[in-house]
């Protein structure tokens, strides 16, 4: 028994041993670590953030260890943000949407969590790139500043908000020249289009009936980014509160308008799902069994990001390569504007808002209290406020001079052949490994030059993107947070509206329920409250217009 | 021995004579049946290994059943090859599969033969612990919290102690101790064998089966496992293949990308995405079919075993 016990000794303390080793040794003259609680990079061509090269001549340049913790996917990130912050062993930075977190960023503050800055004159004074761009820009100053009017994270801002108009669906433009149709502007000549890609062989292969007039997707259970996208000519948005574009204040999609112009979309939509204009399995398709048709040449109207449109041409060509089209070069992804409803404007739909989004607020960094604790508070508002700095600006956005990017003359930047002529990856993929164009959540300008540059290669892009800007904004909301209490009246009352309202609205639109439901439906909606979670956010956005 | 001999006579009893019709319908339906569940189960697989090696443009524009590759390219690998992440996810995992699989084990069959030797001190007692825990546990975040004090966050070794027994297991060893007559046990005592001894010259040897069997468990359960990953390991270094398997499929899906960290704006190739996607699944899932087939023989003999002298 005693051999036994001292076995079991022995072993106990070799597994003990094991992890330290797993630890790196650190010299005297070591950097300053930082422990960043963040998701890594995950990119097809690249994992880890300590990879990249912008990232390690960063760490080069301010003399730092900038170590990256936590989970890639985002489901898991908020799991893993919250046990850490239930255990209290927090990181030096720490990237997370407090509207996750009860109370928001007021109450991260209030807990001890997030290291206040804006009141802290001498915090305060480390990071004057931040500050002087707060002060610079209203809209930004609006979407950062909290409730209590100061300014505790840090969030990647735009500098031309025009980069933020990529929410919107395109058309195949060949298909209607081949079929001798104009593009339609209305919600009217949409249907007169679709009608006629459901009648006549609008994708040319001979067969008039495996053309699919408008596809879409099912993101989660309550986003059909297509046929969402439709309800803003109506004046809607799907499931959330937004601007209701007439009085200026919040409102439900059922509640405006007495709930007439929910009950017109939702018709129309039924009508054009009988009639076979819809694709019959929108409802719950995934992103690739919709992409798909798209890129077999069945889809004729289609959600589309303006980074999508170089994928889908490429497959396109070679579908209709292989189907052996005389000119598949022919292929047109053309960007609608956003379709006028009853009253002629055409309200773009950006379930982001991401339009009047100036600063990335719901992706914000902060410093926490442990950085204070770890000593590390200098290095971290350094190093935030170097990426706010026109030369870390350069760096995260196009990675290190000579490697990656080339600078003309005039200051113009231009990708090296290592990006554009990578031999293994797309040139969207390879730019990770040294630069982080196209991507926010990190402190740092984004840069409209360095996301155009990859985003609108393709001229059909370019128009893409230029007509969902022609969008109007009147329906999106900007960011801001309710209070603990509100958040739970609103929560409380929205779950089960939502869950009510997209069980109805979907069936009604399949044919499973009949019409006569949607008035039931705004009555039951009505009795669960739904004016009550309406005032809790005008409320809220009365608080930030106050700002 | 014996029992392979019982096997065989065993046999000859059922084929004995001339089958009758209604048998050979019956073999005839329940083979159908059983092809038809093997196609089933093998499919799914055969997909991803066919949308694996296909061309990745054409896999991007096609829906519906693969029976082939769609046209031949060993791309997906090569991105799975270029892909750190995967390959530190191999080390963890390996790591888990052997090294914890042999923890697992120790503590198991130690844990095994003190509950089946009736004699000893508290036995009812610990009889009781250990099949208490089987229906009851701590929780999720007074599990996290022992673990934090204990100093594990973000060690490799966070992943296996805490689920070093796993009682059932325990419970299936115990009995097949058990089986092994009380006779030898005691004439190995009368030879001067210790417990200790008696344990690992007597015991494993003859439960061999059941061994194999269980660690085989144990070893799947490591291979897949991904939730212990999420809530003690902080570094994605240390990340297990399973957890780096699960960000590649989900982190990019355009449902996932709102809230925290991606934009929608990734500018991502979704067509390399998918690839590397269906590669990644391959890659992970061959090694442990691999331990399967070898191993499979003691499988269902360990279980029974286990079973039957309880």
């Amino acid at each position: 028994m005693k051999k036994l016990v001292s076995l079991i000794c022995a072993l106990a303390l070799l597994l003990c041993l094991v992890p330290s080793s797993f630890a790196e040794t650190t010299s005297s003259e070591a950097p300053v670590e930082i422990t960043y609680f963040r998701q890594d990079l995950a990119r097809n061509s690249i994992a880890y953030y300590s990879d990249a090269a912008w990232f390690q001549e960063l760490e080069k340049r301010l003399n730092v260890k900038i170590k990256i913790i936590g989970p890639a996917s985002t489901d898991d990130y908020n799991t893993a943000v919250n046990i850490m912050l239930v255990s209290g062993d927090y990181p030096d930075l720490l990237f997370f949407d407090w509207n996750n977190y009860n109370g928001g960023a007021e109450a991260g503050v209030e807990d001890g969590i997030i290291l206040p800055i804006s009141t802290n004159p001498d915090y305060k004074a480390k990071v004057p790139n931040w500050f002087n761009i707060i002060d610079s820009n209203e809209n930004i100053r609006r979407a950062v500043t909290l409730d209590d009017g100061s300014i505790d994270f840090f969030c990647h801002y735009e500098t031309n908000i025009a980069r933020s108009a990529y929410w919107g669906y395109a058309i195949r433009k060949d298909w209607l020249d081949r079929l001798n149709l104009a593009v339609p502007t209305t919600i009217d000549e949409l249907y007169t289009v679709l009608k006629a890609f459901k009648e006549q062989d609008a994708n040319g292969n001979g067969d008039p009936n495996d053309e699919i007039p408008l596809t879409s997707c099912n993101w989660w259970t309550t986003v059909h980014p297509m046929m969402d996208s439709l309800s803003a000519a109506f004046g809607l948005k799907v499931n959330t509160m937004y601007r209701d574009p007439q009085t200026g204040k919040m409102t439900y999609w059922t509640e405006y308008n007495d709930g007439k112009n929910f009950k017109d979309y939702v018709t129309t939509m039924r009508k054009w799902y009988s009639e076979g204009l819809i694709d019959p399995e929108y409802v719950s398709q995934k992103y690739e069994a919709c992409s798909a048709k798209i890129t077999g040449d069945k889809a004729g109207v289609f959600f589309c990001f303006p980074d999508s449109v170089l994928n889908y041409k490429k497959a396109l060509k070679a579908t209709m390569t292989e189907a052996g089209y005389a000119n598949p070069d022919d292929v047109m992804i053309y960007g609608l504007v956003p379709l006028a409803g009853s009253d002629g404007v055409p309200y773009a739909y950006d379930a982001d808002n991401a339009m009047v989004s100036y600063a990335g607020s719901g992706q914000p960094t902060v410093i926490t209290t442990a950085a204070v604790k770890h000593g590390t508070v200098d290095k971290c508002l350094e190093l935030i406020n170097y990426l706010y700095s026109d030369e870390g600006s350069d760096l995260i956005n196009w990675g290190v001079e000579g490697v990656s990017y080339t600078k003309d003359a005039d200051g113009t930047k231009h990708w090296t052949d290592l990006v554009t002529k990578d031999p293994d990856y797309s040139m969207s993929d390879a730019v990770f490994k040294y630069a982080l164009p196209t991507l926010g959540a990190w402190p740092k300008a984004m840069s409209y030059e360095a996301w155009a540059s990859l985003n609108l290669i393709d001229p059909d892009a370019v128009i893409l993107h230029q007509n969902y800007a022609k969008g109007d904004p009147g329906l999106l909301k900007p960011t801001f947070s309710l209070t603990a209490d509100e958040a739970e009246t609103y929560n409380r009352i929205i779950t089960d509206v939502n869950t009510a309202v997209s069980e109805v609205y979907l069936a009604v639109i399949t044919g499973t329920r009949p019409l006569e439901d949607l008035d039931t439906l705004l009555t039951q909606v009505d009795e669960m409250g739904i004016q009550e979670a309406i005032d809790c956010y005008q409320t809220a956005y009365e608080r930030y217009l106050a700002k | 021995m014996n029992t392979t001999v019982r096997a065989k006579t065993r046999k000859k009893v059922w084929y004995y004579g001339n089958p009758s019709t209604g048998s050979k319908v019956f073999d005839i339906v329940n083979i159908v049946f059983m092809l038809f569940l093997v196609a089933i189960t093998l499919y799914p697989f055969l997909y991803v290994l066919f949308a694996s090696l296909s061309d990745p443009l054409r896999l991007f524009a096609h829906s519906g059943v693969l029976l082939a590759p769609l046209g031949f390219s060993l791309k997906g690998y090569a991105y799975v090859f270029n892909y750190s992440a995967i390959w530190n996810g191999y080390l963890v995992t390996l790591f888990l599969a052997t090294v914890g699989t042999a923890c697992n084990m120790m503590a198991s069959l130690l844990f095994a033969y003190v509950l089946s030797r009736r004699g000893t001190m508290l036995h009812g007692f610990f009889t009781v612990a250990a099949v208490f825990t089987m229906y009851f546990n701590g929780g999720m975040v007074p599990t996290y919290l022992i673990v934090k004090a204990v100093g594990l966050i973000d060690s490799v070794w966070a992943l296996i102690v805490p689920g070093l027994i796993n009682t059932f297991y325990v419970i299936i060893l115990r009995t097949a101790i058990s089986g092994v007559p009380q006779e030898m046990i005691e004439s190995a005592a009368l030879d001067g064998a210790g417990e200790l001894r008696i344990l690992i010259r007597i015991m494993i040897p003859l439960i061999v089966p059941t061994i194999v069997a269980i660690s085989l468990f144990v070893m799947v359960g490591y291979w897949n496992s991904w939730t212990s990953a999420l809530l003690y390991i902080q570094d994605s270094k240390k990340y297990p293949l399973q957890m780096v398997l699960r960000q590649i499929l989900i982190i990019n899906d355009a449902s996932a990308s709102s809230g925290a960290g991606t934009t929608y704006q990734t500018g991502e190739d979704s067509a390399t995405r998918m690839l590397l996607k269906y590669a990644t699944i391959i890659v992970s899932v061959v090694p442990i079919i691999c331990v399967y087939i070898p191993l499979q023989k003691y499988f269902t003999k360990g279980i029974m075993i286990g079973a039957l002298k309880g």
